[in-house]
């Protein structure tokens, strides 16, 4: 109730009685989640939202991209790296009371991959080929063993695992709710679907049975609140407890209150500018170098971001093993830009087509950063004609297959956070020459046979120390013929009540309560 | 009133043939294959020829019309893309916050707009009067969307009397908590309307006030605030109902700003997000209930005014 | 034709008694004529270029040196913005009615004069258009057309015919049975050339009141369509989208945001004035909308 209204008090103390003694956090959204189907996830929002109320095989250890084991037990890996094997946990059940086993896995994975699967309408499965489509087969051995074959060997498959889209969810409630699953979710996560009232709020409740035992909050409520003022606003007359990516020049002023508490994580996150390398005048190195040297990508972060996030000097963030700055280096020198492009054969500058979102994921300041990008772009010349679209229209719009590369811009803002934790998940995902959409996100459609193969061998080693030094060539290779500008790395600001305890952030951006206690 | 009853409902119906067929049309009017345009650019081939056959997106125009109509008559108005939801319970939800935010906005514009007209036509040429002519130019000519952040700024941000945004605390529902919330939203969708019945209400009880009867009234020594009440007010008040009914389309319309500006969850900020997503079922699924809203509104008003003045009858 | 003469003579010494004795009214103009000049003069007054800034001078209050008005989150001058806006914003709002009326119009005397089967189905469009709340038949087309600044004007204008379209047809219905018309009729001239030297023309001053009138709701409707990130894209300078974008440092620095609301309202607010005044002279009927 801090520093809340006179009047607001009244009517919420006669309203609503003070009553109100469950522990709760209210949680302030920057939009309305989608879909709360795990396998349909594809915004912060929503998995924010869903991610407290399911699991995976394996998990992501508290603030880090390490791995644990969660539904299953424990796991095998055959020597030539195909066949991985499963033994569940005894035991666990579904929020709906069903027991989780073998078979509730195959239909987790099989309901995204197989077109032929009873439930495969259900929804629509953006992430399905990205963290399944390398399984071959999925078999029940026994109630309790699941044995899965891969294609072709894949070093971070059992990351991908950890990952949003390989939850599992209860087969019983599929069968019941169909398509609507994605408004009535069941899993087997801390906390378990209570109701969600559409532009209003999503409220969850505490699993009591959970298998690492109940978390101590009883409820979280989920309050999508658009307006970065208004979510401020909320914050601080005490409506919502806990938020992120507030307004960047207010941050100053409520570090110095001792009414909330900061948590911060470097991200791993990457904000760039992509170049369609299959257009003029993209197609030209040095005429990427030009664009990169012509950009105070340091007076952006320090300014406009006020420092909530760090320069990026390499596609890869500094939280991912493997990252390396021995890279080849991209200060702001608007006279080197030039010389560039007459080196180029362009010394009058040229005029291109530039797209940027109105907001998005990830995208940070999309539309400011993109205004300041354009204005340093014509202090060289480069005249850059901003088009600016709907984070959903703009994604259709700019992740198309190469025969369509003609209809996407000369250059494009984009960013990236990592799934996984592996670095397979940035450099082969957005710059491997068969990433192509719809394979995956080489949205320029950058192509390198040498970092192709250094890549492919990569991703196909299992042991971490083999592929270290593979991944610090590639970023080597890639920062010296620049297919992206990478302009900085998010740090995750998270802000909350001081009376919200033991909250740590975790590198993929969603918010874990069960650790979390209410200091009276 | 039985006929006209019958005979106003019978103008009716064309009026919501046309605005049926002109939701229905919004699809096949914009840009692309109605079916590419409903499951966005990722659709697989297969989706696609499945809608297409389940829309009967191969038949004529008008049977598809025909059957989209008879499925909005069932209750299927069909399945938002980007909220993946079904559009009917999703739009309903919304309408009624929306209805909410109106109604309040409604009450306090008509209430304060009668008040000042009929104040300000009594104190004709007055100080009074004149202050209420600059407030009721100020109130219309001022944009939602900008007496709202100012609202917010003062009352929600400095002063901190208000919440700033959404309808209801978490997992509240008093009725205290949402006037609460509703205070600010509905002044500001109110100001532009009620400044605007307040000039119509001056300029009616102007009129009323110089005719004879009110000059008799007031000659047999009655006292003024009796005359004002009792005879010119009630001579006034059929056509300031009039009045009032025309603001309805104003009132849904300048929700939509309102809602963006407060957060508040009615069908105006539904509608945005629909448009900018393309998500072509949902903004048919808006636009058509808030038409229909609007077409009732109009026929309550005229049904009010037969009943408040029975002379009248349609010709 | 005698009513003609008569409202050009009754016009003019009321528009001296207007100017001379009323100050609000003198002030109105003076101000709207100061916004419409330097939006006309733009690329003239020396002002700083409008998509160009600093980041180093982000945010800086009114008052700063070189920035009269303060700047941006951009470091972008507020004044030149501004400025710029209101070029965008008059341009938007004029042409919106300009179009709107010339469709509306049209189609209203057309409607009220040959009246009959065309008229039937004219009114019979105008009551679905009238179905729908203005705003949201102005979103409608924008769902058509997807959003923009220009398909956001031609939206705000077609929301807008119909309002034309009635304040013409009910003109120009009086004025079929009038004496002039008849006799223009009797005397064999073409139907065209009755519809504009008699009908259209004895028509004009309550089209022009709702004109005027209109002007400052389009550019309302306009710099909302916009507020609603619909219409102007950036760099762009419009007051709508300034005013939403500056709601992000609206704790910080409310000048940016502020500002341009200001300057909207204060546009409306005159033409609105104007407008009443216009409308007092030219015709003394209320016209609601």
């Amino acid at each position: 109730m801090r520093r809340s209204s006179v009047f607001f008090f009244l009517f919420f103390a006669i309203g609503w009685g003070l009553a109100q003694n469950e522990s709760r956090i209210v949680i302030g959204l920057q939009a309305e989640p989608v879909a709360l189907d795990p396998a349909q996830l594809s915004d912060y929002n929503s998995s924010r939202a869903a991610m407290p109320m399911f699991e995976g095989l394996v998990r992501f250890k508290d603030g880090s991209t390490e791995l644990e084991p969660a539904l299953a037990e424990s796991w095998e890996v055959s020597e030539d790296g195909l066949t991985y094997t499963f033994t569940m946990r005894e035991g666990v059940t579904f929020h709906d009371g069903t027991p989780v086993d073998a078979e509730a896995a195959k239909f987790s994975f099989e309901r995204q991959i197989d077109p032929e699967h009873p439930y495969h309408d259900t929804g629509e499965f953006a992430y399905a080929e990205f963290t399944l489509g390398m399984i071959d087969s999925v078999e029940v051995q026994d109630p309790m063993t699941l044995q899965v074959t891969l294609e072709n060997p894949f070093a971070p498959f059992l990351s991908n695992l950890a990952m949003h889209a390989a939850s599992l969810v209860s087969p019983a409630a599929l069968e019941q709710y169909g398509r609507d699953f994605a408004q009535n979710p069941v899993g087997t996560g801390p906390y378990r679907f209570v109701s969600w009232q559409r532009g209003t709020e999503l409220v969850l409740e505490r699993n009591p049975d959970y298998w690492r035992g109940a978390p101590e909050v009883e409820r979280l409520v989920y309050r999508p609140i658009v307006e970065d003022q208004a979510r401020l606003a909320a914050l601080e007359s005490g409506e919502i407890d806990f938020t992120v990516n507030l307004p960047v020049d207010d941050l100053p002023r409520l570090r110095e209150d001792p009414a909330f508490r900061f948590e911060e994580q470097a991200g791993m996150h990457t904000w760039y500018l992509v170049f369609n390398v299959k257009k003029e005048p993209f197609d030209d190195p040095l005429v990427r170098k030009a664009v990169a040297h012509a950009i105070d990508r340091q007076a952006i972060v320090e300014a406009l971001l006020g420092g909530t996030g760090e320069l990026a000097q390499n596609l890869l963030p500094p939280v991912v093993w493997s990252y390396t700055e021995d890279v080849e280096q991209y200060p702001y020198d608007p006279e080197r830009a030039q010389e560039l492009l007459a080196e180029a054969g362009y010394p009058d500058g040229f005029e291109v087509e530039f797209w940027i979102p109105q907001s998005g994921s990830g995208m940070q300041q999309p539309v400011a950063m993109g205004t300041v990008i354009q204005d340093f772009l014509s202090r060289v010349g480069i005249t850059a004609n901003i088009q600016q679209f709907e984070w959903g229209t703009y994604l259709d719009r700019v992740i198309v297959p190469e025969d369509q590369a003609e209809s996407v811009p000369a250059m494009f803002e984009m960013s990236w956070v990592g799934d996984n934790g592996d670095p397979d998940n940035f450099l082969y995902i957005l710059l491997s020459g068969d990433q192509f959409p719809a394979n995956g996100f080489n949205l320029g459609y950058y192509n390198n046979p040498e970092v192709d193969e250094i890549l492919r061998t990569a991703r196909q080693t299992t042991d971490q120390e083999a592929r270290i030094p593979l991944y610090e060539e590639a970023q080597r290779l890639l920062m010296a013929d620049l297919p992206i500008v990478p302009v900085d790395h998010e740090a995750q600001i998270v802000v909350m009540d001081s009376s919200i305890e033991g909250f740590t952030p975790h590198p993929t951006g969603v918010f874990r309560f069960e650790t979390v206690r209410l200091a009276q | 009133m039985g006929p006209y009853l019958l005979q106003r409902l019978l103008v009716t119906v064309p009026t919501l043939f046309g605005v049926s067929v002109l939701v229905f049309l919004t699809l096949h009017l914009a840009p692309g294959d109605p079916a590419q345009v409903i499951l966005g650019p990722k659709a697989t081939e297969t989706s696609l020829a499945d809608l297409r056959r389940d829309l009967g997106l191969d038949r004529p125009i008008p049977v598809q019309y025909g059957r989209w109509l008879a499925g909005v008559v069932t209750g299927d108005w069909g399945r938002s893309i980007q909220l993946k939801t079904a559009v009917l319970p999703l739009v309903w939800t919304h309408f009624k916050a929306t209805l909410i935010l109106s109604a309040a906005a409604m009450l306090f514009a008509a209430g304060s707009g009668i008040l000042l007209g009929v104040l300000s036509a009594v104190r004709a040429g007055k100080l009074l009067d004149r202050a209420a002519i600059v407030t009721t130019l100020v109130g219309y000519s001022l944009p939602a969307f900008f007496l709202g952040l100012l609202l917010q700024l003062a009352f929600g941000l400095w002063l901190g009397w208000f919440p700033v945004t959404g309808m209801y605390q978490p997992e509240g529902g008093g009725v205290l908590d949402l006037l609460a919330h509703l205070v600010l939203p509905a002044v500001t969708l109110a100001a532009g309307i009620g400044a605007l019945i307040a000039r119509m209400t001056r300029a009616t009880m102007m009129e009323v006030l110089s005719q004879d009867y009110v000059r008799t009234a007031n000659a047999k020594g009655l006292k003024r605030v009796s005359v004002v009440f009792r005879h010119a007010f009630r001579n006034a008040f059929i056509p300031i109902l009039t009045i009032l009914g025309l603001q309805v389309g104003y009132i849904l319309g300048g929700a939509v700003l309102v809602e963006e500006v407060f957060g508040w969850p009615g069908v105006g900020t539904l509608a945005v997000n629909a448009i900018l997503a393309r998500d072509f079922p949902l903004v048919q699924g808006v636009t058509l209930l808030v038409a229909l809203a609007y077409v009732l509104a109009n026929l309550v008003t005229d049904l009010l005014y037969t009943l408040v003045d029975p002379r009248i009858s349609y010709a | 034709m005698t009513a003609d003469t008569a409202s050009q003579t009754s016009r003019r010494p009321s528009f001296q008694r207007l100017f001379l004795r009323e100050p609000v009214t003198l002030v109105a103009s003076l101000l709207l004529l100061a916004v419409i000049l330097s939006a006309l003069l733009a690329p003239y007054l020396g002002l700083p270029n409008p998509a160009e800034g600093s980041l180093i001078d982000r945010l800086q209050p009114p008052g700063t040196a070189g920035h009269i008005l303060g700047t941006d989150e951009l470091g972008r001058d507020m004044l030149s913005r501004l400025v710029w806006g209101g070029r965008v914003s008059l341009v938007v709002g004029f042409a919106a009615v300009g179009f709107a009326a010339l469709l509306g119009v049209t189609l209203g005397i057309l409607s009220g004069y040959l009246a009959g089967r065309f008229d039937f189905w004219v009114q019979r469009l105008i009551d679905v258009l009238m179905a729908f709340p203005y705003i949201l038949l102005a979103l409608i087309v924008v769902a058509i057309l997807g959003p923009g600044l220009v398909n956001t004007m031609v939206a705000i204008a077609i929301a807008g015919i119909p309002y034309y379209v009635r304040i013409a047809r009910g003109s120009a219905l009086a004025l079929r049975e009038s004496e002039f018309v008849t006799a223009a009729q009797a005397a064999g001239a073409p139907t065209w050339r009755i519809l504009v030297r008699h009908v259209l023309s004895n028509s004009l001053s309550p089209i022009v009141v709702a004109a005027t009138l209109d002007v400052g709701f389009m550019i309302m409707a306009a710099a909302g369509m916009s507020f609603l990130g619909l219409g102007a894209q950036p760099p762009i300078s419009e007051w709508g989208v300034m005013l939403s974008d500056g709601r992000q440092y609206l704790r910080v620095a409310p000048w940016v945001s502020l500002l341009p609301g200001l300057m909207i309202f204060l546009v409306v607010l005159t033409l609105n004035l104007l407008g009443d005044r216009l409308r007092d002279m030219l015709d003394p009927r209320t016209l609601g909308r």
